[in-house]
């Protein structure tokens, strides 16, 4: 199954393969760093978010401080309000009952409501005699009263005097403020006023100047991380857990408030919802993936260029092999790069092997396949280099076949080729592989002797004589050939290379006249007999 | 002019005696530790009793500075000594009310105590004193005050940085973060209270918001402890200046009383049938190291012990012959 893939794969085009594999690689690398990069972001972003929400959060919480204090601050104005004093003086301090009145309606010892909205939204003003009964009250609102703050004690008193008390009844955090009212009475007995506001989603609203901000608001128990109001109930209701927020909202921040007295601990948490973050987060994917798209194609466009200038190599490669007429046997699978390749090694072989027979050709006779003259004086240049500097002795034989001119006259030239083929073979079979026989034409051949003295170039020459002297059997006919033989040795005949040709030349007319089969060059006797007939 | 603003002024025109005097909440540095807070019947009587689901040797609610110096420490005695402790993060209002509800052993403090904060059966052991530096935006040329001229900038006297000298024309942006205020020490050191600061400071709720306002507003002066400056560092950097020459670091200085402003540090324990011995042998620790804590810039009871402090008992109620003339 995966040789399967694996050749599929291999064969198909280089073009699909380099788009797969960008994709491939591409989707991999996207996958890899868009992890990296989306964990990254999502914290960067949120980092960023929570700066630039920081700033929000701190006003949060600075309306939010402002308008818990200004409780405290309306208690200590109110406490000094003319009519409210006169009304204490005048008329309270003479009534017994202990009958609490309730208004609806600011009573003549408040200022009017717009004076009143402007300070705090106070939900419940209390007027309370030295005996801690509460003698009047006037609530904003239509809940009744806590019965807890039907009670004051002097607990309370103390601890909402002058400052902000925060206190959690029935679930709901409260916020009292007390202030002893200055009065001049004959008793010496003071009375006191208390506001009271619950911190519910009413009071959060107005703290944030209206619930139509973006950001959300919730005062969290310190203790047990839960909700006990926010500035937009339907979304975060009282009782959430706080793990609950945090995961659909980013919180941008948190603090305690410290007002000096209070029954709770309240985290003030500003929030905002994480849809925007998410919404952020796919546009920054979807960026990334159009940055992907983005950068595949061109590199698609370039992967093209690319294979079609390797395929039209491929073309003009094929029509080189055609025109050639070259018959390359090569592997035509795999893609147009395996291809090329392919083309590349068998045409490059074909050269080399080109190129060797050239060279073949060139130094060596095309009949017998024996060096020619060229390659001959070759070999002997480097012989005759060795032979003076190791001193050595060596020898030159010059060989003409005998009766070779009639058998190409009678038999033809076919026969005289087979003949001078089969003596290449017998010269070849009787010399060592360091001596060399060439052809020089015709029936005349060479052959040089290195290392040889004359007594081992003298054996030499016998078995020559001797193999050449079997007869030769060809297309039906049974040939006799002989063989001259003349022979020139160095250094005892001279030194010379051109020298040592001419005396073996000599000394071979010699041997062919004499019939002697072979004949060592003899500076007395050798051409002599011959100059002389010329 | 909108129509709240005149309804405002218009209540303001008809009041009378609109001077507001200044009034001190009791005493500036420390309150009578004699004078125990009245308390209803039977509550003496009532035992303490952790909240629900918490199972412990040993319950302690910290405010949040010393929640930051001293968790850690308490943890680890708890490990080393084997002892169950659960460490609560708060303020020293919610010890307070924890204490009052009779929930927990020890409260802890990072005020002078108030005189509610006295309840009966309560013992105050204070830890030691570190001050609380006049912060400034880093950019702020300003490098030194008198403590005459500290209480300039925040009573509105000095209204511009140029009276101090310095190059800036700009208007002074002072910020406080007046809590605590029936409590004695720390901001009280600055100004006795919270009428004596003027019309133009922003009173920010929370410590972050003093250190992110400082350090964002370079015409804002503020104070607050190195220790908070540290710990909310994340909210921006701000610069401490010096008092009459004496950095805030110069824990030498706040011992002789040449630094003014400070905070106390104090924990509780209780006495009588609520003595928990394992909170006894925890405040003692901490009573016993507290020179550990010099990384604070916080100086120990022992050191102000030895440097004339009046103590009460375990707790300091008094500087060594110095009386503050607050203006």
């Amino acid at each position: 199954m995966f040789k399967k893939v694996k050749r599929f794969f291999y064969n198909l085009p280089i073009s699909i393969k380099m788009t797969l594999i960008t994709i491939l690689v591409g989707t991999m690398i996207w996958l890899v760093l868009n992890h990296i990069q989306t964990a990254q972001f999502t914290s960067l972003f949120q980092e960023r978010l929570q700066d630039r929400f920081s700033k929000n959060a701190e006003e949060d919480r600075y309306r939010f401080d402002q308008s818990v204090k200004a409780l405290h601050r309306a208690a200590k104005l109110l406490s000094e309000f003319s009519p409210l004093v006169h009304y204490i003086e005048q008329d309270m301090s003479n009534k017994k009952s202990v009958n609490t009145i309730v208004h609806r309606r600011p009573p003549v010892w408040l200022p009017s409501m717009s004076v009143l909205r402007d300070m705090v939204p106070i939900r419940y003003s209390l007027l309370v005699d030295s005996g801690l009964n509460v003698r009047e009250i006037f609530k904003t609102t239509r809940q009744p009263l806590p019965d807890v703050l039907l009670k004051p004690t002097p607990y309370m008193l103390e601890l909402s005097n002058d400052q902000t008390y925060l206190t959690l009844i029935d679930g709901i955090p409260f916020l009292v403020a007390s202030k002893t009212i200055s009065i001049e009475n004959k008793s010496g007995d003071n009375f006191y006023l208390i506001l009271v506001t619950p911190i519910d989603s009413s009071f959060l609203i107005y703290t944030q100047g209206g619930a139509e901000r973006g950001n959300i608001i919730a005062l969290l128990d310190g203790q047990d991380q839960h909700v006990l109001t926010s500035s937009k109930p339907e979304i975060i209701s009282t009782g959430m857990s706080a793990n609950n927020i945090r995961e659909a909202y980013l919180v941008t921040d948190t603090a305690f408030f410290d007002y000096g007295a209070a029954d709770l601990l309240i985290r003030f948490v500003s929030m905002t919802p994480t849809d925007d973050l998410k919404a952020l987060e796919n546009t920054f994917i979807l960026r990334g993936i159009v940055a992907a798209i983005a950068f595949i194609i061109p590199f698609l466009l370039i992967m093209y260029w690319i294979t079609h200038r390797i395929q039209g190599l491929n073309k003009r490669i094929n029509v080189f092999i055609e025109n050639m007429n070259l018959h390359l046997f090569f592997n035509s699978q795999g893609d147009e790069l395996n291809k090329l390749e392919n083309r590349f090694v068998a045409l490059s072989e074909e050269i080399i092997e080109e190129t060797k027979l050239l060279e073949h050709q060139a130094l060596h006779d095309s009949l017998t396949k024996l060096p020619n003259r060229s390659l001959f004086n070759d070999r002997f240049d480097i012989a005759l280099k060795d032979a003076k500097r190791e001193g050595h002795e060596m020898s030159v034989m010059i060989l003409d076949l005998d009766k070779f001119k009639e058998i190409n006259d009678i038999l033809g030239h076919h026969i005289g080729d087979e003949v001078l083929k089969e003596v290449s073979i017998r010269f070849a079979k009787t010399l060592r592989a360091t001596d060399t026989v060439a052809r020089f034409g015709g029936d005349e051949f060479a052959i040089l002797l290195t290392n040889s003295n004359r007594e081992q170039t003298e054996r030499v020459a016998k078995k020559l004589v001797e193999v050449i002297r079997t007869p030769i059997e060809t297309d039906g006919h049974k040939l006799d050939v002989g063989t001259s033989i003349g022979i020139a040795m160095f250094p005892e005949h001279t030194k010379d290379k051109q020298s040592l040709l001419q005396f073996a030349d000599r000394a071979m007319y010699d041997a062919k006249r004499g019939r002697t089969g072979y004949k060592f060059y003899d500076p007395e006797t050798t051409g002599i007999s011959h100059i002389s007939s010329i | 002019m909108n129509h709240s603003i005149l309804a405002l002024i218009t209540f303001l025109l008809i009041m009378p005696g609109t001077t507001v005097l200044a009034e001190h909440g009791g005493d500036i540095e420390f309150t009578d530790p004699k004078l125990i807070f009245s308390m209803p019947k039977g509550w003496a009587d009532k035992p303490v009793k952790y909240e629900e689901g918490t199972k412990a040797d040993v319950v302690i609610s910290l405010d949040q500075q010393s929640y930051v110096a001293l968790k850690d420490k308490i943890l680890t005695y708890a490990e080393k000594t084997n002892t169950r402790i659960v460490v609560k993060e708060g303020t020293c209002g919610f010890s307070r009310s924890h204490l009052e509800k009779k929930t927990i052993d020890i409260g802890g403090f990072c005020c002078s105590p108030g005189h509610s904060d006295r309840l009966p059966d309560l013992k105050f052991h204070t830890l030691g004193i570190a001050s609380v530096a006049l912060i400034v935006h880093p950019d702020n040329e300003l490098k030194n005050v008198t403590f005459q001229q500290a209480r300039d900038l925040f009573n509105g006297n000095i209204e511009t940085w140029s009276q101090l000298g310095l190059k800036n024309p700009y208007p002074v942006v002072p910020v406080v973060r007046l809590h605590c205020k029936k409590r004695a020490g720390h901001w009280r050191l600055l100004l006795p209270n919270e009428d004596r600061f003027s019309i133009y400071v922003h009173d920010v709720g929370v410590i972050p918001d003093m250190i992110s306002k400082v350090a964002k507003e370079k015409n804002a002066i503020g104070f607050e402890t190195l220790l908070m400056a540290k710990e909310y560092k994340t909210k921006g950097n701000v610069k401490p200046i010096t008092i009459d020459g004496i950095a805030p670091e110069d824990t030498d200085a706040l011992i002789r009383t040449a630094y003014p402003i400070y905070r106390t540090y104090g924990i509780t324990t209780w006495t009588g049938k609520n003595k928990n011995p394992h909170a006894e042998k925890l405040v003692r620790y901490l009573l016993d190291t507290a020179d550990d804590m010099r990384e604070y810039h916080f100086v120990s009871h022992k050191k102000l012990r030895a440097a004339g402090w009046e103590f009460f008992g375990n707790e300091l109620v008094g500087e060594p012959e110095v009386i503050r003339k607050m203006q």
